[in-house]
């Protein structure tokens, strides 16, 4: 007999494949598909409310097709799940409102394709996040990268696709890699199932915990600590796109699992033993070498797109290494750097998009004085870079406070090191971006018109103002967020 | 009727159902003949199935019968699995191909094809239940004679050549066969597989080097008669039936029979004490199936022709068997059940589809598969469900062969080589699966369609039917697991 639990579970992935039924369905009628576009994930975040009474309850989990003891395919919610199920349902909410209103102003032919792909991302987004064990994890996230595959495919650009399916194909080798770390999991403890914190125990063997954590950056990181953009030049990504592709299927997803792995098979105590043991500065080492390489394409960029594309790889980095150095230290703030990048990295995004649409349209391609024009988009992009280096009243003071105070107490030069080239590439391209915005330059009645309109369009600006508040909030609020998660 | 009576009527039918198929007057009536006589056939072998998994092995007491065709028989575990694979393989392409063969062949050649078709299917029964090398060879030779009458039957030149060449082969494989018989009947005084089991370990001490001459030819024999992959290569992309049908024969049928002679000979007969005990052919076997497995995911990689990549499909899958025979532990077994499922089920799927594009299409090019999606939804479903196959998803065969595979490679030493193949192997899948989707959604040109005509049912009956049973392991993959463990524990 199927519990209200899990129904509810059912529920919540049934939502977003929905979605995508509708609009293969029911392409017809725009109208219809527009009003289901943005009623779906206002039912999902009412069915989320319903499932929060559950979280502790036996019943969180159903188990679809078990073919022997432990390898079976089926959904879980714990609060880590929840959590990121939240998030997951904010941003999209942000994207459906923003990117609709976006393509419209921009004339775009292939809205409903768009939306059709996103929505199919989120579906499997949900799933993965859902999933029971590591199986449910890997299968789903199978399906998410062959999509990303077909997505890469039909939106993107001669150039730009290139890279992005040396991408996937990264993606695929991380894949099976991911899918060896699991029989390598399953072979060592016999189990892959989430639920039971940690499941080496108090059973620490070096050889198998670093052979296991090899092949989890392997299978859930390559293709991003492998910087294979070094070997391409000017990648323009839509930033739309970007964000679908990159931040929400691949980076918003690994960090998921590698924060599950984290919490359910090295256990965050077991994890923090096995970095000490194999060296922090091994670690230190490789992400130093990424952000360098990051921040000098980064410092490099021509363009906002171009730009924004360094900016995520150079973010992604900084944020796994945060999520190293806090959970080896101070395991129960491990979730600020992680909502940080995510709720900083979509501020970012609306604030850049708006821009892009401002030039794409505008008669001047130039950014000099748009302050005076797009003043609301400025601002929140002033505070997006505040936020980013840390000096904003945001969450991500709170982040860089943490950080700093891990580094002085424990004295970690490499790593002081690598916050500093961070800060010091992110002031470098806020200090880029925003000095023209001010430059005193007068602009065409038209530019003015169009800037105003964005400025001033509910879609556009409300998300982005949303997503600007909850930053701030989280500063008052990231008390309560790490109690959540409990550790 | 109990189960011998049964196992009797198994060995028997098909040669029954060939002769009366002489005294058939109808083309239509032959045919369906045939067929009945074929899924009766697959009933029966699922009727016993049960009683084998309790039993593990059914043989007659071979103290009380004297050495006979009829009575000595042995049909075990892994022997059942392998005649199911087969028979359903048999059906499949006997429907899929029954148009093309009945629109090239007269009456009276149509005849001898389905007559010979269950002459060969009585040969392959021979195979899997005889327990006494004096039967065994006899049914070697049933099915070289049914193989090479499929043959003559073609008025393709170029194949009859090469079956000419295959033809050699085979006497020479004879010959070895012949020579492996007398020895053995030299040494151990025996020909019953089951008695020469049990003495073997004691007189193999006495005869080492006997017995590895025995070994030998033994594998020569085996590889020359049940590998000839190569040798109809040439042939793979032709849109001649007959061709085809012996392909699908090489490619399939005689590796399966061949994979199934080395699991008997190894396990059963040497009992392992040759193989790994005095000689140890483990380092031999995983370098030969690494170099397999690497050369084919390479050209996999590369491929565009579905037969082709079936081929490659099929080579690949042969590299892990070969492994996991040289691996010998309770997980590389498993894996080695599932590879033979793969290799049976999936594979066949993509050289059948292949065939009825290169039918229509003139072409087997993934690049055109667009052509058969424009205006078939049915015929190409099967063929998108198929992807999560080929791309190895969780639950799907070849996860879970992937999985044992893993499973038993994650060792200090050699094996753990097998890890970096699985991750090349692996890649090349998602690379033709990529490359499969990537075709549906190709810029589609103007090209005249074929017109449909009474082949494509049979074409999209026989799809349906391979893509339900590849289906039907994920929905009871608890079964095909448990099975998979009962396949190993029985070999070991």
């Amino acid at each position: 007999m199927i519990t209200s639990t899990q129904l509810l579970l059912l529920v919540i992935t049934a939502i977003p494949l929905l979605n995508c039924l509708m609009f293969r369905f029911c392409a017809e009628f725009p109208k219809l598909t527009n009003f289901v576009n943005k009623i779906m994930p206002v039912l999902f975040a009412a069915n989320l409310f319903g499932l929060y009474g559950s979280l502790k309850s036996d019943n969180s989990y159903l188990t679809l097709i078990e073919a022997m003891r432990g390898i079976s395919i089926g959904f879980f919610v714990d609060r880590i799940a929840f959590g990121f199920l939240v998030a997951l349902n904010f941003f999209w909410l942000v994207f459906v409102f923003y990117s609709r209103r976006f393509l419209q102003i921009s004339l775009a032919k292939n809205i409903d394709d768009l939306m059709f792909f996103f929505t199919l991302a989120i579906a499997f987004i949900t799933l993965i996040i859902l999933g029971k064990n590591l199986l449910s994890v890997l299968f789903f996230y199978n399906c998410l990268i062959f999509l990303s595959y077909f997505f890469a495919a039909k939106f993107l650009h001669r150039g730009e696709t290139r890279f992005s399916r040396f991408f996937v194909f990264l993606l695929y080798l991380e894949a099976i890699f991911f899918f060896l770390a699991i029989v390598a999991t399953y072979k060592f403890t016999a189990q892959i199932e989430f639920g039971n914190g940690g499941n080496f125990g108090t059973n620490f063997d070096r050889q198998k915990h670093a052979l296991l954590l090899i092949l989890y950056l392997i299978g859930l990181f390559f293709s991003v600590l492998f910087p294979a953009y070094l070997f391409y030049r000017n990648i323009n990504l839509d930033t739309l796109v970007l964000y679908v592709f990159f931040f929400l299927s691949y980076a918003f997803v690994s960090l998921y699992i590698f924060i599950k792995i984290i919490a359910y098979i090295f256990g965050f105590h077991g994890f923090a033993i096995l970095i000490k043991a194999i060296g922090f500065s091994v670690f230190e080492g490789l992400f130093l070498f990424n952000i360098i390489a990051a921040s000098l394409f980064l410092l490099f960029s021509k363009g906002i797109k171009s730009s924004f594309f360094y900016l995520f790889f150079h973010q992604f980095v900084i944020c796994l290494f945060l999520i190293f150095l806090v959970a080896v230290f101070d395991a129960g703030k491990v979730y600020i750097p992680i909502f940080s990048f995510l709720f900083s990295f979509t501020l970012i995004f609306l604030c850049l998009s708006n821009l892009v649409l401002y030039l794409t349209k505008a008669a001047d391609k130039s950014m000099s004085g748009l302050f005076y024009s797009l003043t609301i988009t400025s601002s929140l992009l002033i505070f997006a870079f505040a936020n980013m280096l840390g000096i904003a009243p945001a969450f991500g003071a709170i982040e860089k406070f943490f950080v700093i105070k891990i580094i002085w107490q424990k004295k970690l030069l490499i790593s002081a090191m690598i916050l500093l080239v961070n800060f010091i590439s992110i002031a470098i391209l806020a200090w880029k971006m925003i000095m023209p915005l001010f430059l005193r330059v007068e602009k065409s009645i038209e530019d003015n018109d169009l800037a105003k309109n964005i400025d001033y369009d509910s879609s556009l600006i409300l998300t982005g103002l949303t997503v600007a508040i909850l930053i701030f909030l989280g500063l008052v609020l990231f008390s309560p967020i790490i109690n959540f998660f409990e550790i | 009727m109990g189960v011998v009576s049964n196992i009797y009527l198994i060995i028997f039918l098909p040669l029954v159902a060939s002769l009366v198929c002489q005294a058939l007057p109808q083309k239509r009536i032959i045919f369906w003949f045939a067929f009945t006589s074929s899924v009766f056939l697959f009933f029966l072998l699922l009727k016993i199935f049960p009683d084998i998994l309790i039993y593990e092995k059914i043989e007659n007491d071979f103290e009380l019968a004297p050495l006979s065709l009829a009575l000595e028989f042995k049909l075990d575990l892994s022997g059942i699995i392998f005649l199911l694979l087969l028979v359903f393989l048999k059906i499949v392409i006997l429907v899929f191909y029954r148009s093309d063969i009945e629109r090239s062949l007269n009456i009276k050649n149509d005849r001898i094809f389905y007559s010979v078709f269950l002459l060969h299917l009585f040969a392959l029964v021979g195979i899997f239940t005889s327990n006494n090398f004096l039967n065994l060879l006899l049914f070697f030779e049933i099915y070289a004679f049914s193989f090479f009458a499929i043959t003559s039957i073609s008025n393709d030149v170029k194949l009859l050549k090469i079956s000419f060449r295959y033809f050699c082969f085979n006497c020479v494989s004879s010959l070895l066969f012949l020579f492996c018989f007398f020895a053995v009947y030299l040494i151990f005084g025996e020909v019953n597989f089951n008695q020469i089991s049990e003495n073997f370990s004691f007189i193999a001490a006495n005869n080492s080097w006997l017995t590895a001459i025995i070994f030998l030819f033994l594998a020569a024999a085996v590889l020359i008669r049940f590998f000839p992959l190569w040798l109809y290569f040439d042939k793979i992309k032709s849109a001649n039936p007959i061709a085809n049908f012996l392909v699908i024969d090489s490619l399939f049928i005689k590796t399966l029979i061949g994979i199934f002679l080395i699991l008997k000979f190894v396990y059963f007969f040497f009992h392992g004490h040759l193989f790994f005990v005095g000689f140890d052919f483990k380092p031999l076997l995983i370098f030969l199936a690494i170099l397999l497995i690497f050369y084919s995911s390479i050209r996999l990689y590369h491929q565009k022709h579905l037969k082709l990549i079936c081929l490659y499909f099929c080579l690949n899958n042969l590299g892990f068997i070969i492994a996991a025979i040289a691996l010998r532990t309770l997980e590389s077994l498993q894996a080695m059940f599932f590879y033979l499922l793969n290799f049976a089920l999936v594979n066949l799927f993509i050289f059948i589809f292949a065939t009825f594009l290169k039918r229509y299409f003139s072409t087997s090019s993934i690049g055109k598969l667009w052509l058969v999606a424009k205006d078939n939804f049915l015929l190409t479903l099967p063929l998108k469900l198929s992807l999560f196959f080929v791309a190895s998803f969780p639950m799907t065969i070849m996860f879970f062969a992937n999985w044992y595979m893993a499973y038993a490679s994650f060792k200090l030493g050699f094996e753990a080589f097998l890890l970096a193949a699985l991750v090349i192997s692996n890649f090349s899948y998602a690379a033709v699966a990529i490359k499969i989707v990537n075709s549906f959604f190709a810029k589609q040109e103007y090209c005249k369609q074929p017109a449909k005509d009474d082949r494509q049912l049979l074409y999209l009956l026989s799809f349906w039917f391979v893509i339900s049973a590849i289906y039907s392991t994920v929905f009871l993959s608890g079964a095909t697991n448990n099975l998979a463990i009962r396949f190993a524990s029985y070999l070991l």
